[in-house]
């Protein structure tokens, strides 16, 4: 539910496309939790999409963060969908300035982490404040590289986004691209199906 | 890219409001003060609000503030010019509005400033 695309280290001829296009085939693991039937466990073909261009922006002072929840809950951003047939795919890129961004889905749970006790992400430790961190330059503006895939009633995804010292004030810019995808559902996929299928995982199976 | 002259007979002058999603970044600025009645300072100011925040050593909230910080003073002396060019001023971002004070409101005094947006 959460993609980091690095740079390529070679390209492909004729391009990928990084979005979901109509056509495209997506599963969903048996992770997925009861609270979501209508994934869970289930195989789909995308049957329209439509691209919604946003904008998101603070201003936040030196030292200090403000945690951005996607969701549509109250204090949200409402990026999540209405609709049970709807996946959303947002692209998310950065402009630049002094900041970082770290996930937490949900509240309080972190999505970047290490093995070793306590080396999670830490915007208060001198130390730990870069970990699991994502930087401008890791996603940015006019090439996004951060993908996020939103369903009705899934778990707040929160970007607790911290502008670290070293400046008096930076802007925050997220640059968002939410492809709208409407799933139809295919009971008996061939193998050739399953297998170009993108698979979205939940997010507690990428956290071990 | 915009660009717009105006005298400091008032104080402050806006050149430009804040863009949502974007930085301004001047790349010139003239400060022409040929029929000004005194050296006069010239102040390049960016306002704008901050967004609820937390203080990450400490936890504690702060609330949203208008904010005025001075990003650029220039003293230009009476029947003087300063001009500064893109590359004096490629480093200058302005979070917010853009705006320009002057010591005393002056009419003989006129600024240009041209910019972009990053």
């Amino acid at each position: 539910m959460i993609e980091f695309l690095p740079s390529p280290k070679a390209t492909v001829s004729p391009g990928q496309p990084r979005l979901l296009q109509k056509g495209f085939f997506v599963k969903f693991t048996n992770e997925w939790p009861d609270t979501l039937p209508y994934v869970k466990g289930k195989f789909f073909q995308i049957a329209r999409t439509n691209q919604v261009n946003h904008d998101l922006s603070y201003i936040l002072p030196s030292g200090n963060y403000r945690d951005v929840d996607f969701s549509n809950q109250v204090g949200g951003v409402n990026l999540y969908p209405e609709n049970t047939k709807s996946l959303f795919e947002v692209a998310l890129g950065f402009k630049k300035d002094n900041y970082q961004v770290q996930f937490y889905i949900p509240a309080g749970e972190f999505v970047n982490r290490l093995e070793q006790a306590g080396m999670v992400p830490n915007v208060a430790s001198a130390t730990l404040k870069y970990l699991g961190a994502f930087k401008p330059e890791d996603s940015p503006y006019e090439d996004k590289r951060i993908l996020l895939y939103f369903l009705k009633d899934l778990e707040p995804l929160i970007a607790r986004t911290f502008v670290d010292t070293g400046c008096d004030f930076a802007k925050v810019v997220f640059g968002l691209t939410i492809n709208k995808c409407y799933l139809e559902e295919m009971k008996t996929p061939t193998a050739d199906q399953l297998a170009r299928a993108r698979t979205v995982l939940y997010y507690s199976e990428m956290r071990w | 890219m915009p660009s717009l002259a105006q005298t400091m007979a008032v104080t402050p002058r806006v050149f430009a409001t804040e863009k949502q999603n974007a930085k301004i970044v001047p790349s010139q600025i003239i400060v022409d003060n040929e029929l000004g009645a005194a050296q006069r300072i010239i102040t390049i100011q960016d306002v704008f609000t901050t967004a609820a925040s937390i203080v990450a050593a400490t936890g504690v909230a702060v609330a949203a503030a208008l904010q005025t910080v001075n990003r650029l003073i220039i003293t230009v002396d009476n029947a003087g010019w300063a001009t500064i060019a893109a590359e004096a001023l490629k480093n200058l971002e302005i979070l917010g509005q853009l705006q320009v004070i002057i010591n005393v409101a002056d009419a003989g005094t006129i600024v240009t400033i041209s910019w972009g947006f990053k």
